[in-house]
């Protein structure tokens, strides 16, 4: 019998399939439509195509926001039988983060991503004219493929797409539970909410950002291959400008608040860690920024057109594949986050791959394009058929890239004859060499980033060559490939900093000259005058600041120096040359910035210090030489750098615990005087377990950054147990004037009390009673005194204990010595005086400042440049 | 020449310097058998707690160092010495990756990567690294 179930919305379910369904097809439709528009342009079928095409392109846009309008509003309602809303959030939790439960999954964030592309779209639409129907295809069909994604449609055994409108009770992983067989299953359901680590006001603006960036690169992209599909090579370059800049200052500023958001909310200790995920972002950022200085080489002198095609369909396609090794799951054990794998990887492979051999089918003409489609289509169904075979995929990436910059370089030499030789004293060279100093740059981390990829390729007969090849010539290369089974780098860090620092030295030096440079040739006097200004500021700011802080390696004064004659280059640029002209001042400031994220890099990574040193005398010995933990008893005082620190104790907040840390100075009066406190904090993630979370003084000049590593943990229960328990108490016999030590306080007996109060310690007459007075001494100087009693009544004796409420201290005077003068005292600690400890970590950033302001400025540096193009080409088009 | 010849061999050549480096770089996933016959090699050991056998760490003592039994994929059990604090929830942990080398009877590492259990695992972030060094930027 069927179950009815109580409480379900499952309308609002059907209706959310009902927009993914229509989001894929109104775009397959508009990308159809719009293939068919160019075919028949200029005829008269042309304006009914563009119409259909058009409305195409609003089903898909209106079903868009559908999706998301009825995903938000599943989730601000709580309606936990749909999987999605169940996994990403819960009642409990505040509503500001709704947004990050949206793009928490992969779902989510395939949606948000699908919205930009939708949204800037519309904007190609209205600016891109004659260039409609070609781009406006490309755009069409990589929604297509995006909106494929949310389908959730089984074909037999492959499933294309998972779906965010999947209820709970279907769900794979539930629907054979019993308690989904009850028809009120709702009624007690709570959802799992969202992981704690990402309620954070970062996380709300980071995935947009990034993912802004990530839709801007497609446009450039998609007017380079109209650019082929058209045979028009040389002109998409200018309407696709504006789009590249664009690309590059939001793509550049969402990787930069990913680095925020770690540096503010993880314990990684700094805001790059050349992690997987960070490099997958990076490296597309790279291309796109050497593709749009091609691009204006281009537009100079007409050259290095192949280069920047290249680098714009090579930037698309590495976002395609860092989505592709962040979502698959193949990053596996080598990344710490990575989206885990929903089974889509051979999706994502397949439209990775369509976009590759897309540009090579509009190359080819006639009957070299029926062989090639004939070819590929069959390598694609022998490949399908058995799983990727490795080779076959290859080869055919390989074949499509041939194709590809074959076929335009035979057109352009068709067209205009061999390419010119630069002059070497002209910008336009600088420039190409500077861009492919960038594509190497990028291509390094990509392939020491693809270790899983790369032990996937090699295992089976690949590693069996090199085990031959070993055999043959014993050599670790070969040993190492013929076992296929690499890790990432021993010192992931030094391996990406030797090959990354010497291409960030070449790139600062040629940021700082560049612009000194002419288009075509540059005449000479002029530019040693200017650059032996510059390179002299450089020189001195270097000088200074290298012995300012103690700068010795030789690479890294190499760096300081570039970064300097960047940021010196540009500056007396801006200033003698544009005079302050704002309209052009876009790439200098721009280039500033650039310099300044290099300087501040190098200064704040390069120089940072681990004020947590251990002082304990326990020798860690040479195989341990690094001690980066502090060990902080409660109300101990502890120096640590410039600082005396005292941990202070803990309170908890939600599933928060944060640990009070006091940062003391002696002040003018030699008294120690706080200067701030910092709560470093554990948070007890449901998600992940407990997860130690920074805290950072900001100073203009420095960081303090500090985070627990390690703190027991108790529940409240334990904690209660902790609170009222009692260690094993100590005895001290003490003369007055005497001084005892507990945990946290400084005990001295202070003098003997016989007058003591009658009635407030039950003295009967023929009593003797005796009090002794401790001064208790905290750390602070915080003074109390408390008098434990000695009372003998005829022959019996009683002890009048005393506590210290606030101290966890309890005193009892139990014996007196008349003859020595000796009071015996026993003093009581609570158990939670004892291990009440943290071990810390605090690292000084120096200068971390410098690099967050060159953020800022590059990204308005290329916003500028940005506006200052669209403003030029419509005051052209207003002309003309 | 043309200038452009010589730009493209100097990128061949870096270009394959980057790959060799890369590869000569890159640390092997490995058994502590094979990390043992290669002792003073960096190794990367993937396995599970002993949780039956003591994980030691005594900050008062010594706040950097902590020790526990990991079995690798090949059943072979081995002392791990690491060079740091304990990482919050270690116990909870499914499996373990550390890397480090061998050294007499123990392995020392450096880093400790922590795979929890499938119910943490299925948001962002299912595994967390802990290191000695936790180094960070260019």
């Amino acid at each position: 019998m069927d179950i009815v179930y109580q409480g379900e919305h499952t309308g609002w379910g059907t209706l959310g399939n009902l927009f993914t369904v229509l989001s894929f097809s109104g775009a397959l439709l508009a990308a159809s439509a719009y293939a068919f528009a160019h075919q028949y342009r200029a005829t008269a079928e042309e304006a009914s195509w563009k119409r259909i095409a058009r409305t195409g392109y609003y089903i898909h846009s209106g079903a868009v926001l559908g999706i998301i309008a009825v995903l938000f509003f599943l989730l601000f309602n709580h309606y936990f039988e749909f999987h999605y809303v169940w996994q990403h959030s819960n009642t409990e939790m505040p509503m500001q983060y709704i947004l990050s439960c949206f793009w928490e999954g992969q779902e989510g964030s395939f949606l948000l991503w699908t919205f930009w592309n939708m949204v800037l779209g519309h904007i190609l639409m209205r600016t891109a004219r004659d260039w409609e129907f070609t781009t406006m295809a490309i755009v069409a069909l990589v929604q297509a493929f995006l909106a494929s994604m949310l389908l959730g449609i089984y074909i037999g055994d492959v499933h294309i797409g998972s779906n965010p409108f999947l209820l709970l009770r279907e769900h794979p992983d539930f629907r054979d539970l019993p308690f989904v067989q009850q028809a009120d299953y709702l009624k007690n359901l709570d959802g799992r909410g969202l992981n704690p680590l990402l309620q954070n006001w970062w996380m709300t603006i980071h995935p947009p950002t990034l993912f802004l960036g990530f839709s801007a690169t497609l446009f450039p992209f998609v007017y380079a291959v109209a650019g082929i599909w058209r045979n028009e090579l040389r002109s998409w370059i200018k309407p696709a400008l504006p789009w590249t800049f664009f690309g590059i200052s939001i793509l550049g500023t969402g990787i930069l608040m990913g680095g925020a958001w770690a540096y503010e909310a993880l314990s990684f200790g700094g805001f790059w860690a050349w992690d997987p995920v960070e490099n997958a972002s990076l490296v597309p950022w790279l291309t796109l920024v050497a593709g749009g200085h091609v691009m204006l080489v281009n537009q100079r002198n007409g050259q290095s057109l192949i280069t920047a095609i290249f680098l714009i369909f090579i930037s698309f396609i590495l976002i395609l594949y860092s989505t592709f090794l962040t979502r698959s799951g193949i990053l596996g054990e080598s990344s710490v986050h990575a989206f885990t794998d929903l089974g889509m990887s051979g999706q994502l492979l397949i439209y990775l791959l369509f976009f590759i051999w897309l540009p090579s089918v509009f190359v080819l003409r006639d009957k070299a394009l029926t062989i090639w489609l004939a070819v590929s289509g069959s390598l694609l169904i022998i490949s399908l058929s058995a799983g990727f075979m490795k080779l076959i995929t290859f080869g055919f990436l390989g074949i499509s890239l041939y194709i590809m910059l074959n076929g335009l370089r035979k057109k352009l030499t068709a067209a205009e004859g061999p390419e010119q030789e630069e002059n070497i004293s002209s910008r336009e060279f600088w420039m190409f060499v500077g861009a492919l100093v960038l594509l190497i740059s990028a291509f390094q981390i990509t392939f020491s980033t693809s270790t899983p990829v790369i032990n996937k390729f090699l295992s089976g007969n690949l590693a069996g060559l090199f085990a031959w090849l070993n055999d043959l010539m014993p050599n670790e290369l070969f040993a190492k490939l013929a076992e296929a089974k690499l890790a990432p780098q021993q010192d992931v860090i030094k391996h990406y900093n030797a090959w990354q620092i010497p291409f960030a030295i070449v790139t600062g030096l040629l940021i700082g000259s560049g612009q000194f440079l002419r288009y075509k040739q540059t005449p000479k006097a002029e530019l040693i005058r200017r650059l032996g200004v510059v390179t002299a500021v450089s020189l001195i700011l270097t000088g200074l600041t290298g012995a300012l802080l103690g700068i010795k390696d030789f690479m890294l004064v190499l760096l300081l120096f570039a970064s300097f004659f960047a940021v010196a280059g540009n500056t007396h640029f801006l200033i003698s040359v544009l005079k302050g002209k704002l309209p052009k001042a876009g790439p200098s400031i721009a280039h500033i910035g650039f310099g300044l994220i290099l300087l501040g890099a190098l200064i704040s990574a390069g120089k940072k210090e681990f004020i947590s040193r251990n002082v304990s005398a326990f020798d860690l010995g040479k195989d341990f030489p690094n001690n980066e933990n502090i060990l902080l008893a409660r109300n101990d005082t502890v120096k640590m750098g410039e600082y005396l620190v005292s941990y202070r104790g803990d309170s908890t907040a939600g599933i928060n615990i944060y640990y009070k840390v006091d940062y003391l100075q002696p002040g003018e009066d030699g008294k120690l005087k706080k200067v701030f406190s910092l709560n470093p904090f554990i948070q007890t993630n449901p998600r992940m377990g407990n997860v130690a979370e920074p805290a950072t003084k900001h100073y203009l000049h420095k960081d303090i950054f500090t985070h627990v590593t390690y703190a027991k943990v108790e529940t409240p229960e334990e904690k209660q147990k902790a609170a009222s328990g009692w260690q094993e108490p100590t005895d001290h016999e003490l003369r007055v004037g005497d001084t005892v030590y507990t945990s946290n306080s400084m005990v001295i007996l202070t003098g003997i009390n016989k007058d003591i109060d009658a009635q407030k310690y039950g003295k009967q007459e023929g009593d003797l009673a005796v009090g002794a007075e401790l001064k208790v001494l905290g750390v602070d100087n915080d003074a109390s005194m408390v008098m434990p009693v000695y009372m003998i009544r005829g022959f019996t004796t009683a002890t009048i204990d005393t506590i210290l409420d606030k101290k966890g201290l309890a005193f009892s005077l139990w014996k007196i010595d008349p003859e020595t003068e000796r009071f015996h005292i026993r003093i009581r600690e609570k158990t939670s005086n004892a291990g009440d400890f943290i071990i810390m970590k605090a690292i000084i950033f120096p200068g971390i400042n410098i690099l967050w302001l060159g953020c800022i400025l590059m990204a308005i540096g290329t916003g500028m440049a940005v506006w200052v193009r669209v403003r030029q080409q419509n005051r052209k088009r207003a002309e003309a | 020449m043309k200038k452009g010849h010589i730009v493209a061999i100097v990128i061949i050549a870096v270009a394959i310097g980057m790959i060799i480096s890369t590869f000569l770089d890159s640390s092997t996933y490995a058994t502590f058998g094979e990390a043992m016959e290669q002792p003073g090699k960096e190794f990367h050991v993937s396995g599970t707690l002993n949780l039956n056998k003591d994980m030691v760490y005594n900050p008062e003592q010594n706040a950097n160092l902590f020790s526990f039994y990991l079995v690798d994929s090949e059943g072979l059990e081995k002392k791990v010495m690491f060079n740091g604090s304990k990482p919050q929830d270690f116990e909870r942990s499914e499996s373990v990756v550390i890397t480090g080398k061998m050294k007499g009877d123990a392995f020392l590492a450096d880093k400790i990567l922590m795979k929890c259990p499938s119910k943490y695992n299925d948001g962002k972030e299912g595994l967390k690294e802990f290191k000695s060094d936790p180094s960070a930027s260019l």
